[in-house]
Protein backbone atom coordinates (compact mmCIF):
# COMPACT_ATOMS: atom_id res chain seq x y z
CA UNK A 1 0.00 0.00 0.00
CA UNK A 2 1.10 3.50 -0.72
CA UNK A 3 2.51 5.30 2.57
CA UNK A 4 -0.24 5.95 4.85
CA UNK A 5 -0.96 9.73 6.40
CA UNK A 6 0.27 10.15 10.12
CA UNK A 7 -2.47 10.29 12.79
CA UNK A 8 -2.12 14.32 12.79
CA UNK A 9 -2.76 14.48 9.46
CA UNK A 10 -5.47 12.23 9.80
CA UNK A 11 -7.89 13.75 12.52
CA UNK A 12 -7.14 17.67 10.80
CA UNK A 13 -8.95 15.96 7.57
CA UNK A 14 -11.32 14.57 10.36
CA UNK A 15 -11.78 18.01 11.41
CA UNK A 16 -11.77 19.95 8.34
CA UNK A 17 -14.64 17.96 6.55
CA UNK A 18 -17.07 16.52 9.43
CA UNK A 19 -19.26 19.47 10.02
CA UNK A 20 -20.10 19.03 5.89
CA UNK A 21 -20.41 15.23 6.48
CA UNK A 22 -21.43 13.95 10.01
CA UNK A 23 -19.39 10.75 8.40
CA UNK A 24 -18.67 9.73 11.70
CA UNK A 25 -20.46 8.90 14.73
CA UNK A 26 -16.94 8.83 17.27
CA UNK A 27 -13.55 9.67 16.49
CA UNK A 28 -10.84 8.08 18.89
CA UNK A 29 -8.05 10.89 18.68
CA UNK A 30 -6.35 9.92 22.04
CA UNK A 31 -6.28 5.71 21.16
CA UNK A 32 -5.48 6.72 17.79
CA UNK A 33 -2.00 9.15 18.97
CA UNK A 34 -1.21 6.50 21.21
CA UNK A 35 -1.23 3.53 19.10
CA UNK A 36 0.65 5.63 16.55
CA UNK A 37 3.38 5.92 19.45
CA UNK A 38 4.03 1.94 19.66
CA UNK A 39 4.46 1.92 16.27
CA UNK A 40 2.95 -1.75 15.69
CA UNK A 41 4.60 -3.35 12.68
CA UNK A 42 2.49 -5.42 10.10
CA UNK A 43 1.76 -5.06 6.39
CA UNK A 44 -0.92 -2.26 7.40
CA UNK A 45 1.51 -0.33 9.83
CA UNK A 46 0.54 2.65 10.55
CA UNK A 47 -2.83 2.74 8.80
CA UNK A 48 -5.40 4.93 9.86
CA UNK A 49 -9.33 3.14 9.49
CA UNK A 50 -12.56 4.45 10.07
CA UNK A 51 -14.82 1.58 11.00
CA UNK A 52 -18.73 1.27 10.72
CA UNK A 53 -20.26 1.37 13.96
CA UNK A 54 -22.06 -1.91 13.13
CA UNK A 55 -18.76 -3.76 13.81
CA UNK A 56 -17.67 -4.02 17.54
CA UNK A 57 -14.78 -2.36 19.01
CA UNK A 58 -13.48 -2.46 22.78
CA UNK A 59 -12.68 1.08 22.19
CA UNK A 60 -15.89 3.30 22.44
CA UNK A 61 -19.58 2.87 21.72
CA UNK A 62 -20.84 0.40 19.19
CA UNK A 63 -24.52 1.53 18.58
CA UNK A 64 -25.59 0.88 14.90
CA UNK A 65 -26.86 3.77 14.69
CA UNK A 66 -30.31 3.40 16.58
CA UNK A 67 -31.01 4.92 19.63
CA UNK A 68 -31.58 1.69 21.59
CA UNK A 69 -27.83 1.14 21.31
CA UNK A 70 -26.90 4.51 22.18
CA UNK A 71 -24.94 3.73 25.51
CA UNK A 72 -23.60 0.14 23.81
CA UNK A 73 -19.99 -0.17 24.24
CA UNK A 74 -18.84 -3.49 23.37
CA UNK A 75 -16.75 -6.08 26.01
CA UNK A 76 -15.29 -7.61 23.35
CA UNK A 77 -14.09 -6.60 19.74
CA UNK A 78 -15.32 -8.24 16.07
CA UNK A 79 -12.59 -10.36 14.40
CA UNK A 80 -11.89 -7.99 11.70
CA UNK A 81 -10.83 -5.53 14.61
CA UNK A 82 -8.25 -8.01 16.50
CA UNK A 83 -7.25 -8.69 12.33
CA UNK A 84 -6.51 -5.27 11.12
CA UNK A 85 -4.59 -4.37 14.71
CA UNK A 86 -2.66 -7.27 14.32
CA UNK A 87 -2.02 -6.24 11.31
CA UNK A 88 -0.70 -2.95 12.62
CA UNK A 89 -4.01 -0.68 11.31
CA UNK A 90 -4.76 2.09 13.53
CA UNK A 91 -8.75 2.65 14.30
CA UNK A 92 -9.66 6.05 14.21
CA UNK A 93 -13.06 5.95 14.89
CA UNK A 94 -16.46 4.62 13.97
CA UNK A 95 -18.78 5.74 10.98
CA UNK A 96 -22.30 6.51 10.66
CA UNK A 97 -24.44 4.36 9.36
CA UNK A 98 -28.29 3.88 8.68
CA UNK A 99 -29.97 2.22 11.79
CA UNK A 100 -28.89 -1.73 11.89
CA UNK A 101 -27.46 -0.89 8.20
CA UNK A 102 -30.81 -0.80 6.84
CA UNK A 103 -30.90 1.74 4.27
CA UNK A 104 -29.47 3.29 1.28
CA UNK A 105 -28.90 6.93 1.89
CA UNK A 106 -27.79 6.85 5.71
CA UNK A 107 -30.19 8.82 6.30
CA UNK A 108 -32.15 6.40 8.82
CA UNK A 109 -29.08 6.70 11.10
CA UNK A 110 -31.19 7.84 14.54
CA UNK A 111 -27.73 11.07 14.75
CA UNK A 112 -28.54 12.46 11.53
CA UNK A 113 -27.52 11.45 7.71
CA UNK A 114 -24.21 12.05 6.26
CA UNK A 115 -23.90 13.88 3.64
CA UNK A 116 -21.65 13.08 0.04
CA UNK A 117 -18.90 15.17 0.18
CA UNK A 118 -18.80 15.96 -4.26
CA UNK A 119 -22.08 17.63 -3.24
CA UNK A 120 -23.44 18.13 0.28
CA UNK A 121 -26.89 18.69 -0.87
CA UNK A 122 -27.05 15.30 -1.69
CA UNK A 123 -27.00 11.85 0.23
CA UNK A 124 -23.74 9.63 0.59
CA UNK A 125 -25.65 6.40 0.16
CA UNK A 126 -25.79 3.61 2.53
CA UNK A 127 -25.91 2.05 4.88
CA UNK A 128 -21.81 2.55 4.97
CA UNK A 129 -22.42 6.27 3.58
CA UNK A 130 -20.18 6.96 6.92
CA UNK A 131 -17.38 4.85 5.70
CA UNK A 132 -17.73 5.78 1.68
CA UNK A 133 -17.90 9.60 2.78
CA UNK A 134 -14.78 9.35 4.94
CA UNK A 135 -12.39 7.81 1.84
CA UNK A 136 -13.97 9.72 -0.73
CA UNK A 137 -13.45 13.31 1.17
CA UNK A 138 -9.54 11.57 2.29
CA UNK A 139 -10.63 12.08 6.24
CA UNK A 140 -9.47 8.38 6.25
CA UNK A 141 -7.24 6.38 3.57
CA UNK A 142 -9.59 3.22 4.01
CA UNK A 143 -12.48 2.22 5.87
CA UNK A 144 -14.76 -0.96 6.93
CA UNK A 145 -18.18 -0.98 5.71
CA UNK A 146 -20.89 -3.84 5.71
CA UNK A 147 -22.97 -5.29 2.91
CA UNK A 148 -26.10 -6.54 3.21
CA UNK A 149 -27.93 -5.85 -0.23
CA UNK A 150 -25.38 -3.33 -1.59
CA UNK A 151 -24.48 -1.16 1.25
CA UNK A 152 -20.95 -1.02 0.59
CA UNK A 153 -21.07 -0.94 -3.12
CA UNK A 154 -24.20 1.53 -3.65
CA UNK A 155 -22.48 4.57 -1.38
CA UNK A 156 -18.96 3.49 -2.63
CA UNK A 157 -20.43 4.46 -6.39
CA UNK A 158 -22.22 7.15 -4.54
CA UNK A 159 -18.90 8.89 -2.84
CA UNK A 160 -16.62 7.75 -6.21
CA UNK A 161 -14.51 5.53 -4.34
CA UNK A 162 -13.85 1.43 -4.23
CA UNK A 163 -15.95 -0.60 -2.46
CA UNK A 164 -16.43 -4.57 -2.22
CA UNK A 165 -18.51 -7.17 -0.82
CA UNK A 166 -16.35 -10.04 -0.64
CA UNK A 167 -18.32 -14.05 -1.24
CA UNK A 168 -20.61 -14.75 1.73
CA UNK A 169 -18.08 -16.43 4.18
CA UNK A 170 -14.96 -15.00 3.15
CA UNK A 171 -14.47 -12.38 6.01
CA UNK A 172 -15.51 -13.73 9.25
CA UNK A 173 -18.63 -12.10 10.90
CA UNK A 174 -18.13 -12.87 14.75
CA UNK A 175 -18.83 -9.27 16.37
CA UNK A 176 -20.54 -7.66 13.62
CA UNK A 177 -24.31 -7.00 14.63
CA UNK A 178 -26.37 -8.66 12.34
CA UNK A 179 -29.00 -7.77 10.16
CA UNK A 180 -29.52 -10.38 7.52
CA UNK A 181 -27.48 -13.16 8.72
CA UNK A 182 -27.67 -15.71 5.75
CA UNK A 183 -26.76 -12.24 3.71
CA UNK A 184 -24.17 -9.90 5.73
CA UNK A 185 -20.46 -9.71 4.53
CA UNK A 186 -17.84 -7.11 5.86
CA UNK A 187 -15.81 -5.96 3.50
CA UNK A 188 -13.09 -2.34 2.56
CA UNK A 189 -13.88 0.94 1.24
CA UNK A 190 -10.68 2.48 -0.44
CA UNK A 191 -9.41 5.21 -3.15
CA UNK A 192 -7.87 2.25 -5.17
CA UNK A 193 -8.47 -1.21 -6.34
CA UNK A 194 -5.36 -2.17 -4.78
CA UNK A 195 -5.76 -0.97 -1.49
CA UNK A 196 -9.02 -2.84 -1.23
CA UNK A 197 -6.97 -6.05 -2.30
CA UNK A 198 -4.18 -5.87 0.48
CA UNK A 199 -7.19 -4.64 3.34
CA UNK A 200 -8.96 -7.97 1.91
CA UNK A 201 -5.73 -10.12 2.22
CA UNK A 202 -5.85 -8.93 6.38
CA UNK A 203 -9.67 -9.61 6.92
CA UNK A 204 -10.18 -13.08 4.70
CA UNK A 205 -9.68 -16.37 5.84
CA UNK A 206 -11.61 -19.10 8.49
CA UNK A 207 -12.73 -17.84 12.17
CA UNK A 208 -13.96 -20.69 14.12
CA UNK A 209 -16.13 -18.00 16.18
CA UNK A 210 -18.01 -18.08 13.19
CA UNK A 211 -18.94 -21.30 11.71
CA UNK A 212 -20.34 -19.50 8.67
CA UNK A 213 -16.52 -18.51 7.49
CA UNK A 214 -15.23 -20.69 5.09
CA UNK A 215 -12.43 -22.70 5.41
CA UNK A 216 -11.37 -22.17 1.43
CA UNK A 217 -7.68 -20.95 1.34
CA UNK A 218 -6.91 -17.45 1.01
CA UNK A 219 -4.97 -16.81 -2.32
CA UNK A 220 -2.47 -13.96 -2.67
CA UNK A 221 -4.56 -11.07 -3.88
CA UNK A 222 -2.26 -8.04 -4.27
CA UNK A 223 -0.30 -9.71 -7.32
CA UNK A 224 -4.16 -10.06 -8.89
CA UNK A 225 -3.31 -6.05 -9.59
CA UNK A 226 -1.90 -6.02 -12.59
CA UNK A 227 -2.23 -8.68 -14.25
CA UNK A 228 -3.85 -7.85 -17.86
CA UNK A 229 -7.61 -8.40 -18.82
CA UNK A 230 -6.63 -10.24 -22.41
CA UNK A 231 -8.59 -13.24 -23.11
CA UNK A 232 -11.08 -12.74 -20.08
CA UNK A 233 -14.80 -12.69 -21.20
CA UNK A 234 -16.92 -10.37 -19.55
CA UNK A 235 -20.89 -10.72 -20.03
CA UNK A 236 -23.17 -7.82 -19.64
CA UNK A 237 -26.60 -8.49 -18.83
CA UNK A 238 -29.49 -6.46 -20.51
CA UNK A 239 -31.40 -6.54 -17.38
CA UNK A 240 -28.70 -4.16 -16.13
CA UNK A 241 -29.59 -1.59 -18.42
CA UNK A 242 -33.39 -1.93 -18.24
CA UNK A 243 -36.19 0.19 -17.41
CA UNK A 244 -35.02 2.00 -13.83
CA UNK A 245 -31.23 2.94 -15.03
CA UNK A 246 -30.77 5.82 -16.08
CA UNK A 247 -29.78 6.96 -19.60
CA UNK A 248 -26.44 9.02 -18.49
CA UNK A 249 -25.41 6.14 -15.81
CA UNK A 250 -26.23 3.42 -19.08
CA UNK A 251 -24.02 5.11 -21.08
CA UNK A 252 -21.16 6.19 -18.66
CA UNK A 253 -20.83 2.40 -17.79
CA UNK A 254 -21.58 1.04 -21.51
CA UNK A 255 -18.30 3.32 -22.12
CA UNK A 256 -16.48 1.41 -19.54
CA UNK A 257 -17.11 -1.71 -20.80
CA UNK A 258 -15.75 -0.73 -23.91
CA UNK A 259 -13.05 0.21 -22.34
CA UNK A 260 -12.60 -3.27 -20.68
CA UNK A 261 -12.90 -4.65 -24.75
CA UNK A 262 -9.80 -2.06 -25.61
CA UNK A 263 -7.87 -3.27 -22.98
CA UNK A 264 -8.47 -6.99 -24.52
CA UNK A 265 -11.77 -8.57 -22.82
CA UNK A 266 -13.92 -9.86 -24.56
CA UNK A 267 -17.71 -8.63 -24.01
CA UNK A 268 -20.82 -10.80 -24.62
CA UNK A 269 -24.08 -9.43 -24.24
CA UNK A 270 -25.98 -12.12 -21.67
CA UNK A 271 -29.44 -12.43 -19.99
CA UNK A 272 -30.45 -13.00 -16.12
CA UNK A 273 -34.04 -12.68 -16.36
CA UNK A 274 -34.87 -13.19 -12.68
CA UNK A 275 -32.84 -9.55 -11.80
CA UNK A 276 -36.32 -8.47 -11.62
CA UNK A 277 -37.37 -10.60 -8.67
CA UNK A 278 -34.23 -9.63 -6.77
CA UNK A 279 -35.32 -6.79 -4.88
CA UNK A 280 -38.71 -8.78 -3.43
CA UNK A 281 -36.77 -11.87 -3.05
CA UNK A 282 -33.78 -10.06 -1.18
CA UNK A 283 -35.81 -7.72 1.31
CA UNK A 284 -38.39 -10.70 2.10
CA UNK A 285 -35.36 -12.62 3.52
CA UNK A 286 -33.55 -9.81 4.50
CA UNK A 287 -36.33 -7.96 6.66
CA UNK A 288 -37.45 -11.73 7.85
CA UNK A 289 -33.90 -12.23 9.24
CA UNK A 290 -33.93 -9.08 10.91
CA UNK A 291 -36.84 -9.05 12.55
CA UNK A 292 -35.42 -12.40 14.11
CA UNK A 293 -31.83 -11.27 15.04
CA UNK A 294 -33.56 -7.93 16.33
CA UNK A 295 -35.58 -9.60 18.83
CA UNK A 296 -32.69 -9.52 21.60
CA UNK A 297 -33.25 -5.79 21.85
CA UNK A 298 -35.49 -6.46 24.50
CA UNK A 299 -34.89 -4.51 27.26
CA UNK A 300 -32.93 -6.96 29.44
CA UNK A 301 -30.12 -7.76 27.50
CA UNK A 302 -29.71 -4.73 25.39
CA UNK A 303 -31.49 -1.19 25.51
CA UNK A 304 -32.49 1.14 27.84
CA UNK A 305 -33.31 -0.45 31.53
CA UNK A 306 -34.54 2.47 32.95
CA UNK A 307 -38.14 1.81 31.74
CA UNK A 308 -41.03 3.08 33.96
CA UNK A 309 -42.76 -0.23 32.93
CA UNK A 310 -44.97 -2.24 35.01
CA UNK A 311 -44.85 -5.95 33.34
CA UNK A 312 -42.49 -7.84 31.00
CA UNK A 313 -44.64 -6.92 27.92
CA UNK A 314 -44.55 -3.64 28.59
CA UNK A 315 -41.36 -3.05 28.73
CA UNK A 316 -40.52 -4.44 25.56
CA UNK A 317 -43.20 -2.11 24.19
CA UNK A 318 -41.58 0.75 25.70
CA UNK A 319 -38.01 -0.02 25.14
CA UNK A 320 -38.24 -1.15 21.06
CA UNK A 321 -41.13 1.06 20.27
CA UNK A 322 -39.27 3.92 21.65
CA UNK A 323 -35.77 2.64 20.41
CA UNK A 324 -36.19 1.83 16.81
CA UNK A 325 -36.18 4.54 14.04
CA UNK A 326 -38.82 3.23 11.27
CA UNK A 327 -37.49 1.35 8.50
CA UNK A 328 -36.18 -0.69 11.35
CA UNK A 329 -39.87 -0.74 12.51
CA UNK A 330 -41.13 -1.37 9.02
CA UNK A 331 -38.44 -4.39 8.83
CA UNK A 332 -39.54 -5.84 11.84
CA UNK A 333 -43.03 -5.67 10.75
CA UNK A 334 -42.82 -6.94 7.40
CA UNK A 335 -40.28 -9.89 8.48
CA UNK A 336 -42.39 -10.54 11.45
CA UNK A 337 -45.62 -11.30 8.60
CA UNK A 338 -42.93 -12.85 6.08
CA UNK A 339 -42.74 -15.41 8.70
CA UNK A 340 -46.33 -15.77 10.10
CA UNK A 341 -48.38 -18.99 10.22
CA UNK A 342 -50.66 -18.68 6.70
CA UNK A 343 -48.14 -16.04 5.11
CA UNK A 344 -44.87 -18.41 5.45
CA UNK A 345 -45.76 -20.39 2.17
CA UNK A 346 -46.96 -17.64 0.33
CA UNK A 347 -43.95 -14.81 1.07
CA UNK A 348 -40.73 -15.98 2.95
CA UNK A 349 -40.89 -19.76 1.31
CA UNK A 350 -41.12 -18.70 -2.11
CA UNK A 351 -38.24 -16.06 -1.46
CA UNK A 352 -36.10 -18.73 -0.47
CA UNK A 353 -37.17 -20.89 -3.56
CA UNK A 354 -36.39 -17.78 -5.79
CA UNK A 355 -33.15 -17.52 -3.96
CA UNK A 356 -32.39 -20.91 -5.53
CA UNK A 357 -32.97 -19.89 -8.89
CA UNK A 358 -31.15 -16.73 -9.06
CA UNK A 359 -28.54 -18.34 -7.32
CA UNK A 360 -28.32 -20.98 -10.12
CA UNK A 361 -28.91 -18.46 -12.56
CA UNK A 362 -25.64 -16.51 -11.87
CA UNK A 363 -23.71 -20.05 -11.55
CA UNK A 364 -25.33 -20.73 -15.45
CA UNK A 365 -23.65 -17.52 -16.46
CA UNK A 366 -20.47 -17.95 -15.04
CA UNK A 367 -20.34 -21.09 -17.03
CA UNK A 368 -20.11 -18.88 -20.38
CA UNK A 369 -17.81 -15.84 -19.06
CA UNK A 370 -15.66 -15.08 -15.66
CA UNK A 371 -17.49 -11.94 -14.57
CA UNK A 372 -20.67 -10.03 -14.95
CA UNK A 373 -20.63 -5.95 -15.83
CA UNK A 374 -22.41 -3.27 -15.26
CA UNK A 375 -23.87 -0.32 -13.26
CA UNK A 376 -23.61 -0.45 -9.64
CA UNK A 377 -26.69 1.91 -8.73
CA UNK A 378 -29.91 2.80 -11.26
CA UNK A 379 -29.05 6.15 -10.50
CA UNK A 380 -25.75 8.77 -9.18
CA UNK A 381 -26.46 10.54 -5.72
CA UNK A 382 -29.98 11.62 -5.13
CA UNK A 383 -31.03 14.72 -3.14
CA UNK A 384 -30.75 14.51 0.77
CA UNK A 385 -34.76 13.54 1.76
CA UNK A 386 -35.99 12.58 -1.61
CA UNK A 387 -37.14 9.29 -0.87
CA UNK A 388 -37.07 9.16 2.98
CA UNK A 389 -40.80 9.09 3.42
CA UNK A 390 -41.06 6.50 0.23
CA UNK A 391 -39.42 3.40 1.85
CA UNK A 392 -39.66 1.78 -2.17
CA UNK A 393 -38.31 4.25 -3.77
CA UNK A 394 -35.18 3.91 -1.25
CA UNK A 395 -35.45 -0.37 -1.87
CA UNK A 396 -35.16 0.05 -5.56
CA UNK A 397 -32.05 1.93 -5.36
CA UNK A 398 -30.62 -1.58 -4.65
CA UNK A 399 -31.72 -3.06 -7.66
CA UNK A 400 -28.88 -4.05 -9.22
CA UNK A 401 -26.84 -4.94 -5.86
CA UNK A 402 -29.00 -7.00 -4.34
CA UNK A 403 -28.63 -10.23 -6.32
CA UNK A 404 -24.82 -10.67 -5.43
CA UNK A 405 -26.13 -11.39 -1.91
CA UNK A 406 -28.73 -13.30 -2.73
CA UNK A 407 -26.17 -15.90 -4.53
CA UNK A 408 -23.61 -15.39 -2.32
CA UNK A 409 -20.86 -14.15 -5.11
CA UNK A 410 -18.40 -11.55 -4.51
CA UNK A 411 -18.65 -8.05 -6.65
CA UNK A 412 -16.93 -4.49 -6.70
CA UNK A 413 -17.54 -0.73 -7.26
CA UNK A 414 -15.03 1.08 -9.20
CA UNK A 415 -15.30 4.78 -9.95
CA UNK A 416 -15.96 5.18 -14.07
CA UNK A 417 -16.77 8.98 -14.19
CA UNK A 418 -19.16 11.60 -13.16
CA UNK A 419 -22.29 12.96 -14.47
CA UNK A 420 -22.68 16.47 -13.68
CA UNK A 421 -20.03 16.07 -10.81
CA UNK A 422 -21.29 13.09 -8.83
CA UNK A 423 -19.52 9.73 -9.34
CA UNK A 424 -20.54 6.65 -11.29
CA UNK A 425 -19.68 3.17 -10.12
CA UNK A 426 -19.16 0.04 -12.47
CA UNK A 427 -19.66 -3.02 -10.73
CA UNK A 428 -17.94 -5.74 -11.92
CA UNK A 429 -19.56 -9.70 -9.57
CA UNK A 430 -17.40 -12.91 -10.52
CA UNK A 431 -18.01 -16.94 -8.74
CA UNK A 432 -17.71 -17.64 -5.20
CA UNK A 433 -14.32 -16.70 -3.98
CA UNK A 434 -13.15 -15.63 -6.99
CA UNK A 435 -12.36 -12.37 -5.68
CA UNK A 436 -8.86 -12.21 -7.67
CA UNK A 437 -10.58 -12.41 -10.53
CA UNK A 438 -12.54 -9.05 -9.37
CA UNK A 439 -9.64 -7.29 -8.34
CA UNK A 440 -7.48 -8.21 -11.92
CA UNK A 441 -10.06 -6.71 -13.90
CA UNK A 442 -11.47 -3.93 -11.88
CA UNK A 443 -7.39 -2.75 -11.04
CA UNK A 444 -6.99 -2.99 -14.89
CA UNK A 445 -10.15 -0.75 -15.73
CA UNK A 446 -8.84 2.00 -13.01
CA UNK A 447 -5.40 2.21 -14.22
CA UNK A 448 -6.47 2.71 -17.58
CA UNK A 449 -8.67 5.73 -16.31
CA UNK A 450 -8.13 9.08 -14.38
CA UNK A 451 -11.01 8.82 -12.44
CA UNK A 452 -9.52 7.21 -8.85
CA UNK A 453 -7.37 10.45 -9.07
CA UNK A 454 -10.37 13.26 -8.65
CA UNK A 455 -11.06 13.84 -5.34
CA UNK A 456 -13.89 16.11 -3.96
CA UNK A 457 -12.77 19.38 -1.80
CA UNK A 458 -14.30 21.67 0.37
CA UNK A 459 -16.66 24.34 -1.22
CA UNK A 460 -17.31 26.82 1.19
CA UNK B 1 -53.58 -8.45 -2.36
CA UNK B 2 -53.92 -4.84 -1.07
CA UNK B 3 -56.49 -6.03 0.89
CA UNK B 4 -53.63 -8.53 3.06
CA UNK B 5 -53.06 -5.59 4.89
CA UNK B 6 -54.95 -3.87 6.93
CA UNK B 7 -54.29 -1.80 10.40
CA UNK B 8 -55.39 -5.16 11.93
CA UNK B 9 -53.10 -6.97 10.60
CA UNK B 10 -50.38 -4.77 11.29
CA UNK B 11 -51.45 -4.34 14.63
CA UNK B 12 -51.23 -8.49 15.12
CA UNK B 13 -47.71 -8.19 13.66
CA UNK B 14 -46.80 -5.58 16.24
CA UNK B 15 -48.20 -7.64 18.55
CA UNK B 16 -46.11 -10.97 17.89
CA UNK B 17 -43.12 -8.76 18.07
CA UNK B 18 -43.49 -6.66 21.36
CA UNK B 19 -43.49 -3.41 19.35
CA UNK B 20 -45.21 -0.62 20.37
CA UNK B 21 -46.76 1.94 17.48
CA UNK B 22 -48.19 5.28 18.01
CA UNK B 23 -51.69 5.67 15.70
CA UNK B 24 -49.99 7.65 13.21
CA UNK B 25 -46.68 4.83 12.92
CA UNK B 26 -49.39 2.20 12.55
CA UNK B 27 -51.35 4.55 9.87
CA UNK B 28 -48.01 5.11 7.99
CA UNK B 29 -46.90 1.20 8.34
CA UNK B 30 -50.17 0.05 7.23
CA UNK B 31 -49.79 2.18 3.73
CA UNK B 32 -45.94 1.30 3.33
CA UNK B 33 -46.51 -2.04 3.83
CA UNK B 34 -49.65 -2.15 1.63
CA UNK B 35 -47.42 -0.65 -1.08
CA UNK B 36 -44.16 -2.61 -0.85
CA UNK B 37 -46.02 -5.94 -0.60
CA UNK B 38 -48.21 -4.78 -3.37
CA UNK B 39 -44.96 -4.32 -5.60
CA UNK B 40 -43.36 -7.52 -4.03
CA UNK B 41 -46.45 -10.01 -4.96
CA UNK B 42 -44.91 -10.71 -9.11
CA UNK B 43 -43.03 -13.48 -7.09
CA UNK B 44 -45.95 -15.37 -6.25
CA UNK B 45 -46.84 -15.76 -10.04
CA UNK B 46 -43.31 -17.68 -10.63
CA UNK B 47 -43.72 -21.54 -10.64
CA UNK B 48 -41.20 -22.48 -8.37
CA UNK B 49 -43.25 -26.09 -7.28
CA UNK B 50 -40.02 -28.20 -7.99
CA UNK B 51 -37.78 -25.48 -6.47
CA UNK B 52 -36.03 -26.42 -3.12
CA UNK B 53 -35.73 -23.52 -0.63
CA UNK B 54 -32.32 -22.07 0.01
CA UNK B 55 -31.20 -23.04 3.25
CA UNK B 56 -27.56 -23.16 2.96
CA UNK B 57 -26.15 -19.88 2.27
CA UNK B 58 -22.51 -21.47 2.93
CA UNK B 59 -22.85 -24.69 1.12
CA UNK B 60 -20.78 -25.91 4.17
CA UNK B 61 -21.95 -28.87 5.85
CA UNK B 62 -20.62 -30.66 9.55
CA UNK B 63 -18.97 -27.46 11.12
CA UNK B 64 -18.40 -29.08 14.00
CA UNK B 65 -14.98 -28.63 15.96
CA UNK B 66 -13.41 -30.67 18.97
CA UNK B 67 -15.30 -31.13 22.50
CA UNK B 68 -12.69 -29.72 24.29
CA UNK B 69 -12.71 -27.04 26.90
CA UNK B 70 -10.98 -23.67 25.81
CA UNK B 71 -9.21 -21.58 28.78
CA UNK B 72 -9.46 -18.58 26.48
CA UNK B 73 -12.12 -15.72 27.19
CA UNK B 74 -13.43 -12.74 25.32
CA UNK B 75 -13.67 -10.47 28.05
CA UNK B 76 -13.22 -10.87 31.94
CA UNK B 77 -16.36 -11.22 34.34
CA UNK B 78 -15.23 -7.61 35.69
CA UNK B 79 -15.63 -6.30 32.11
CA UNK B 80 -19.10 -7.43 31.93
CA UNK B 81 -20.03 -6.29 34.97
CA UNK B 82 -18.32 -2.91 34.64
CA UNK B 83 -20.24 -2.52 31.47
CA UNK B 84 -23.86 -3.72 32.46
CA UNK B 85 -26.01 -1.09 33.90
CA UNK B 86 -26.76 -2.51 37.31
CA UNK B 87 -25.50 -5.89 38.75
CA UNK B 88 -25.26 -7.75 41.91
CA UNK B 89 -22.31 -9.59 43.60
CA UNK B 90 -21.04 -11.85 40.41
CA UNK B 91 -24.35 -11.08 38.60
CA UNK B 92 -26.17 -9.11 36.01
CA UNK B 93 -29.38 -7.58 37.47
CA UNK B 94 -31.88 -7.52 35.02
CA UNK B 95 -36.28 -7.06 35.46
CA UNK B 96 -37.51 -10.37 36.46
CA UNK B 97 -39.16 -11.80 33.69
CA UNK B 98 -41.20 -14.51 35.51
CA UNK B 99 -44.26 -12.21 36.86
CA UNK B 100 -44.96 -13.72 40.58
CA UNK B 101 -48.78 -13.09 40.02
CA UNK B 102 -48.77 -15.31 36.81
CA UNK B 103 -46.66 -18.10 37.75
CA UNK B 104 -48.59 -18.94 41.40
CA UNK B 105 -50.38 -22.03 39.50
CA UNK B 106 -46.92 -23.39 38.55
Amino acid sequence: MSAPPTISETLQKINEWEPRLHAFLEVFATAARQEEKEKKPGPLAGLPIAVKDVICTKTGHTTASSRILKQFCSPYEATVITKLKAAGAIIVGKTNLDEFAMGSSTEYSAFGPTKNPWDTTRVAGGSSGGSAAAVAAGQVPVALGTDTGGSIRQPASFCGVVGLKPTYGRVSRFGVIAYGSSLDQVGPLTRTVKDAAALLQVLAGHDRRDATSSPQPVPNYVPACGQNIKGLSVGVPQEYFAAGVDKQVSHTVHQAIEELESLGASVIEISLPLTATAIPTYFLIAKAEASTNLARFDALRYGPMDLNAATLVERYLEARGGGFGPEVKRAILMGTYALSAGYYHAWYQQASKLRTLIRREFEQAFATVDVIAGPTTPEVAFPVGAKTDDPLAMYLSDALTVSQNIAGVPAISVPCGFIGGLPVGLQLTAPHFQEERLFQVAHAYEQSQNWWKQHPVIRD
Amino acid sequence: MNQIITPAVVRRMAALSRLRLTDAELASATKNLASILNYFASIQDIDTKDVTTYDNATQLTNITREDKVRSEVLCSCATLLALAPASRGDHIQVHAVFDVSTTNNQ
